[in-house]
Order: structure tokens, then sequence, then C-alpha cells
């Protein structure tokens, strides 16, 4: 009778276009608009060298610590800037028609910096040229410096070049790996679509008690037990949810999108995140007495909140949510499959353990509170 | 009147989408736009930076100090990795344990550092480099005289002049609205005209309407007024929310250009709303196509993701979606020093695409309503 039950609700399950809809097209048409959204974004927050142009005068061209900073650092591949001379009317014109972010003017005892606008790339051209400056002052310092004790200024201005040259910054990069920020958009994906689950739970349970629908009451009138008709329903809903979470997995795979996670980890959340999302369903179906369109919005309603929490419409307020009302994300669903990714993202296997232990929770709290819910629901002959 | 009492009846029916699309307007805008300066003359861009210090020493201290004037410096911060990859922080740095030692014996400390290269972390990285080769070439022994150096080097500050007159930053903050309007201005739309047209549509209530004493063509008028009515009210209440949200800029020739343009783009939602309500006759399927229409377009056309920001490949797509003249039309109104008939020349062909557009759309779902007219 299992297996009877099992094999008309995967038909029914698969034969309701609105359900295979939000189960298996919208994640990958989400899946789709996120990659052609977000596919440029790493490389769009990376540092650029900066157009700027310097008026070419003779106070520039005297100038000698400024022209060896801006030389060094307009060339090579990790350049600061690309640098063009120009005339006063010339840079002018280039600000003006946004082909660069500033201008440098060179006076007597000074300079000028010119940007259309604030931002970032005006602090860094103010924070080189200030340096210049600095190194300006500092070498006129240690030129006078020599001149004390050698009273050559040749010699004086040479060691002073010596030791500008000779500059020495031990500086060493330790970044963990290539922070891919897109990826939590995926994962906030993924556990939206986990979360699914909860919709076809939701069906199948609908069809399944007689206090819900009519096929309920046919299906309850006939002589099976309610334990395996809830089990196969669950069961089925489970099949069609994982074929769905396997086919979005499958679609990110092909159109090149990294999750960064190993698969037998991947496998884990998805399995565990599938069924928090029928727990969800199977307690948001039997704990009330309301119409099935309502419950559907309840279902809608949490899965979504959960997700939006867990970085679905923006990674910001996952971390302000972490950070500032920890509790919420400790028993959100949607963050425990987000952040169980994330684990696998770093390697932490204490994290990731954490929140599939809290999935684990999660799924036994809510199904105890819906067996407990169901348990000796008998009907009256009248 | 019969039909417009109807009409506001079923958008109060269904005004929950409504709300759930203006929260999240209001919402994301307030996230995203955090920042409150007036920046007509220039303001430094501060950094986020966590700095690690193992040393804790004066010279230490000293350059945590640095730091704390030139950016925004975060101190024991449990978990950098999350800071790092949540973009809250772009740039770390770990001064080690010894560092003065190093530097008064001449042989400094290498300096660790995390960052995600991104131009924050390339600001953070020259004002690093900037301390560490000041302390290599005084080369000084006592830490006193070395910071009292220190001091009197890091003093310079260059002249900066702002060119641009506009007030960048709060136009900013209004191109995000406005693009974001995209999304919840369609998206709200496209659902309360499906709905309630639908209704309209039913084949019991369109049998009683057909038969009723009032001229079929009036009836289309009414809804398509009664549609247009409700429009202006949603766009209304998102122009005053710009108001309070993005404040005075929206006063200024540029930001009532942008609110006349979100005016034109109104009415190309209500005519993609009426054309979907005519098309779409499986009620099942609503929440589905509006899902589709305004999440695509929102993401494929710069609503959510700048147009900057988007491959190439993808704006070339963009470009046959009529919203995307409207939010390059934003984008161009932004950086228009000055409002003249010369430079809104630009904005013109954004103009005549969305207003062709929505003619279009109208006739079109003018035609399908009237073969839908039929009933057998």
């Amino acid at each position: 009778m299992f297996f009877h039950n099992l094999k008309y609700s995967l038909k029914s399950l698969i034969k309701n276009k609105g359900l295979l809809f939000w189960t298996f097209l919208f994640p990958l048409l989400m899946a789709t608009l996120f990659n052609m959204a977000f596919g440029n974004w790493v490389e769009s927050e990376k540092f650029e060298s900066i157009d700027i142009a310097i008026i070419k005068n003779s106070y520039y061209e005297d100038n000698d610590v400024a022209k060896r900073v801006f030389e060094s650092i307009s060339s090579g591949e990790d350049r600061v800037f690309n640098i063009t001379y120009v005339s006063d009317d010339v840079a002018l014109k280039l600000l003006k028609d946004d082909k660069i972010t500033g201008y440098i003017k060179y006076y007597d005892g000074g300079s000028d910096i010119t940007v259309k606008s604030n931002g970032v790339s005006a602090t860094i051209i103010k924070s080189v040229v200030d340096e210049i400056d600095t190194y300006n002052v500092m070498f006129n310092d240690l030129v006078e410096k020599e001149l004390t004790s050698s009273f050559d200024i040749d010699r004086a201005v040479a060691e002073a070049i010596k030791k500008f040259e000779n500059i020495q910054v031990k500086t060493k990069d330790v970044s963990v790996k290539k922070l891919d920020i897109a990826v939590i958009e995926y994962y906030s994906l993924l556990s939206m679509t986990c979360l699914y689950g909860g919709f076809i739970a939701l069906t199948c349970i609908s069809n399944s008690l007689a206090s819900i629908s009519s096929r309920g009451k046919r299906v309850e009138v006939a002589p099976t037990k309610k334990s395996v008709i809830i089990l196969s329903s669950l069961l089925s809903s489970f099949i069609v949810q994982m074929i769905g979470v396997l086919l979005l997995l499958a679609y990110l795979k092909l159109i090149g999108v990294n999750l960064y996670a190993n698969v037998l980890g991947l496998m884990v959340v998805t399995v565990l995140g599938v069924l928090a999302g029928i727990a969800l369903g199977l307690l948001i179906s039997v704990v009330n007495n309301k119409n099935e369109g309502v419950k559907f919005e309840i279902v809608i309603a949490v899965s979504m909140a959960c997700s939006v929490l867990a970085g679905l419409t923006g990674v910001s307020l996952k971390y302000v949510v972490d950070s500032n009302f920890p509790i919420i994300n400790k028993i959100n669903p949607a963050a425990m499959i987000t952040d169980g990714l994330y684990a696998l993202y770093y390697e932490d296997i204490s994290r990731f353990n954490y929140n599939m232990i809290s999935l684990i929770i999660f799924i036994v709290v809510l199904v105890f509170i819906s067996v407990v819910s169901l348990r000796r629901k008998k009907y009256d002959s009248i | 009147m019969t039909v417009f009492k109807t009409f506001l009846k079923l958008v109060n029916k269904n005004k929950g989408q409504l709300i759930l699309y203006t929260v999240l307007l209001i919402t994301f805008t307030c996230i995203t736009i955090s920042s409150d300066n007036a920046n007509m003359n220039y303001v430094d861009v501060k950094p986020d930076v966590i700095i690690v210090d193992n040393d804790n020493t004066k010279l230490s201290r000293h350059l945590k100090k640095y730091f704390k004037d030139n950016a925004n410096v975060k101190e024991n911060v449990d978990n950098v990795e999350d800071e790092l990859f949540y973009r809250f922080s772009s740039y770390v740095i770990y001064i080690p344990e010894g560092f003065e030692g190093s530097v008064i014996n001449g042989n400094m400390k290498e300096i660790e550092y995390k960052s995600v290269d991104d131009y924050g972390s390339s600001l953070a990285s020259i004002l690093l480099n900037k301390y560490l080769s000041l302390l290599d070439i005084y080369n000084e022994r006592d830490v006193d005289d070395l910071i009292l150096k220190m001091d009197s080097s890091l003093k310079t500050n260059t002249k900066v002049e702002v060119s641009s007159s506009l007030d960048t930053d709060k136009l900013s903050k209004a191109e995000f609205y406005y693009s974001f309007m995209n999304y919840s201005l369609l998206a709200g739309c496209i659902y309360t005209l499906v709905v309630i047209l639908s209704i309209f549509r039913e084949k019991n209530i369109l049998k009683r309407n057909i038969i009723s004493s009032m001229n079929y063509n009036k009836l289309n008028k009414q809804l398509l007024l009664s549609s247009l009515l409700f429009g202006i009210i949603i766009w209304l209440i998102y122009v005053l929310l710009s108001f309070i949200i993005v404040g005075k800029v929206m006063l200024t020739a540029n930001g009532l250009c942008i609110i006349a343009l979100s005016f034109i783009f109104l009415l190309y939602c209500l005519a993609i709303g009426f054309l979907v309500a005519n098309l779409i006759s499986n009620k099942n399927a609503i929440s589905g196509i509006i899902n589709v229409i305004s999440l695509g377009t929102s993401f494929l056309c710069g609503s959510f993701v700048r147009l900057e920001f988007l491959p190439a490949n993808v704006l070339k797509i963009s470009k046959f979606i009529p919203n995307y003249y409207y939010i390059d039309a934003i984008d161009k109104l932004v950086g228009i020093e000055k409002i003249s008939l010369v430079t809104l020349k630009p904005i013109l062909l954004n103009v005549v695409v969305l207003v062709i557009t929505t003619i279009v759309f109208i006739l079109v779902a003018g035609i399908i309503s009237l073969k839908k007219r039929k009933i057998a």
C-alpha cells in the first residue's frame, strides 16, 4: 500500500503544473538572472587603474620626487594611475567629458587637485599627491642633513636619492582566497529552493487529509493506516523536491557557477535542507485549519522571509541580522543552509557541523509537533 | 462610477502585494544608501579597515591613530573572514609582536594584510605603504623622536577642488531609488491590473457586463481610466516617499526630470499590465508570469545591479527591453550638469522608446480585448 500511494502521490505532483513551475522552473530562472546580473560583480568591484591628467609645466618638470613617484606608480600591471600629460584647457575638457577622474597641477610651492566629484578614486589621487608632498619635505630635510656633514650639494642630493630608492616596505598578502561575494546569492537561492519543498509537502498532505480536501476525504476513508499515507506522501515530496534541487545544481554547473563546495558536503546540506522545507510544509499544513490557499500563502511568506533574512536579496542583510540579532538566523532554516554552504566555502568543518546539527534539530522539532497534531484525529460517523 | 468603485474595492482587497513591493523599495533604498553627506565640497572617503595589534606599543598605537584619522578602523573583530566576505571591511592589518622593536633596530618586521582587492583596499594599501615608507626613511632609534617626525610629515593636505556643482551623493541616492522603483512599480501595476481585470473577465461577470445597458467600449474606457488613476496614486505615493528618503535634491532640475521620467515609465507599466491582463486567461499562472516579467526585466536592465556593472553581452540583450531605456535615462540625467533642451537631447531617444512601446502595448491590448469579447 505504501508504494501504491507513493506512486499516485508522485503522479499527482508531477501533473501539478503550478507546483512544477515554482519547484523546477522558477529556481532555474532565478539562477539565470543571477548569472547574468552578477556575472561581472567580482570584476566590477576590483580596483582598476585611475585615469588622471597632470598639467605639464615647469613646476612639475622641476619636481623630481613627483616625477619619480608618478612614473613608478603608472607603470606595470598593478599601476595605480593611467597618466596623460596635458595643458590646463585640455585637462579641463577631459574632466568634463569624463575621460579622467581628476587632474593635478603643480605650482610654485605646492599642488592642486581638481576632480569632478567625490569618491574613492578622488581620495586615492589626493593620498598619492599628499604622499609626494611629504616625500618632498623629507627629501629637502635629508639633503640639508647631508649638507651639514659634507657641504657637497651634489653628494647630498645623491645620498638622499639613494635613500629614497632603497625604501623597503615589508608587507605580505595573507588573504585566504578569492572572495566571490556573488556565491552567497546562489547559496540563498539553493536554500530558497530547498524550502520550496514546503509547497510540495503541503500539496501532498492536503491531498491526504480529510479536513483539508475532498481528495483527502477519499484517501482517509480507505482502509489504510494514516501513517502509511503520510509517510508515502512525504517521501514523494522529498523525491520531487530533490529532483528540483539536483536540477538546479546541474544547471548551475552547466552555466559555470562555482559553488566552492565539496560534493559530499553539498549533498548533506541539500538533503537536510529539503527535509527542513518538507517539515515546514508539514507543520503548516497540520497545525491550522485554514483552507489550502491560506496555507500556501503562509508557506510562501515564511520561506521568503527566511530566504531574505539569509541573504537572498542582498548579502548585507544576512550579516546585519547575524551581527545584531543572531537568534533570528540561529532558528532560520534558510540561514542554516546558507551558512552551512558558506562553511564549506571556507572549509570550516565545525561551523558546517553546527549548522547541520541545527537543521536536524529544526526538522525533528517540526516533525514532532506535526505528529502530535496528527495523532488521534478521527472522524465520527454522523 | 460603478466600474470605478468596484475597481477600488478590488484594489483594496489585493493591497497586500502592493504593500510588499513598497516595503521592498523602502527597505532596500534605506539599506543601500546610508551615507548622508552633502558633498558639494571635497570630502575624503574613508576605507573600512580592521587592525589586529599584536604589539601594543607606542608605535603600533601611533599606526592605529594614523589609520583612525584616515579610515574607519575596527578592532577586536571576532570573525575577520566574515567581515571581508560581506565587504563590511576591505582591508585587515596585522601588526606583529615586536614591531616597534624591529623598527628601532633598523630591521622592520613584515606586516601581514588581507585585502578584498577593491578600491577601498587599494586606498588602505596606499596609506599603509606611505606610513611604512616614512618609518623606513627616518630610520630613527628613538621611538618618541620617530613619532614626532612622523606626525610632522603626515600633516600634508593638498587642496582638492570639486568641479561639478551637482550634489552627486544625493543624486546617486535618487538614482538608486528610482531605478529600484522599476521593479516595485512594474510588479505592482502588473499584479493589480492582472488580478482585477481577470475578475472582470471571468465568464459570468463578462456575460453580465456585455448584456448590461453600459456600452462595452465605455466599460473598457472606464477600466482604463480607473487603472490610470490607480497608477497615478501609487506613483504619487512613491514620489512622496522619494522626497522623504532622498531629500530636497528631488526639487532640483535633475530631480524633477527624474520624477517626470518616472511618470512616463508609469504609463509604460500600466500599458504592459493591461496587455498581460488581456493575454493571461489562466489564473494560476498569474504570479509566475508577474515574477518572470518584473524580476527578469529588473535584473537585466540595471534595476538591482547598476548598468555599468552588467556584463557587455547582458547589456546587448537589455537594449531590446524598454525598461533599459528608463534606467539608462535616469543614469544620464544624474550626470547632467545643467539641464537644458540641448543637454536633455540624449534622453529624448529613451523617452521616445518608452512612449512608442506604451502606445503599441495599449493598441495590442485593445485588439486582444475586442477578440476576447466574443463568447461562443
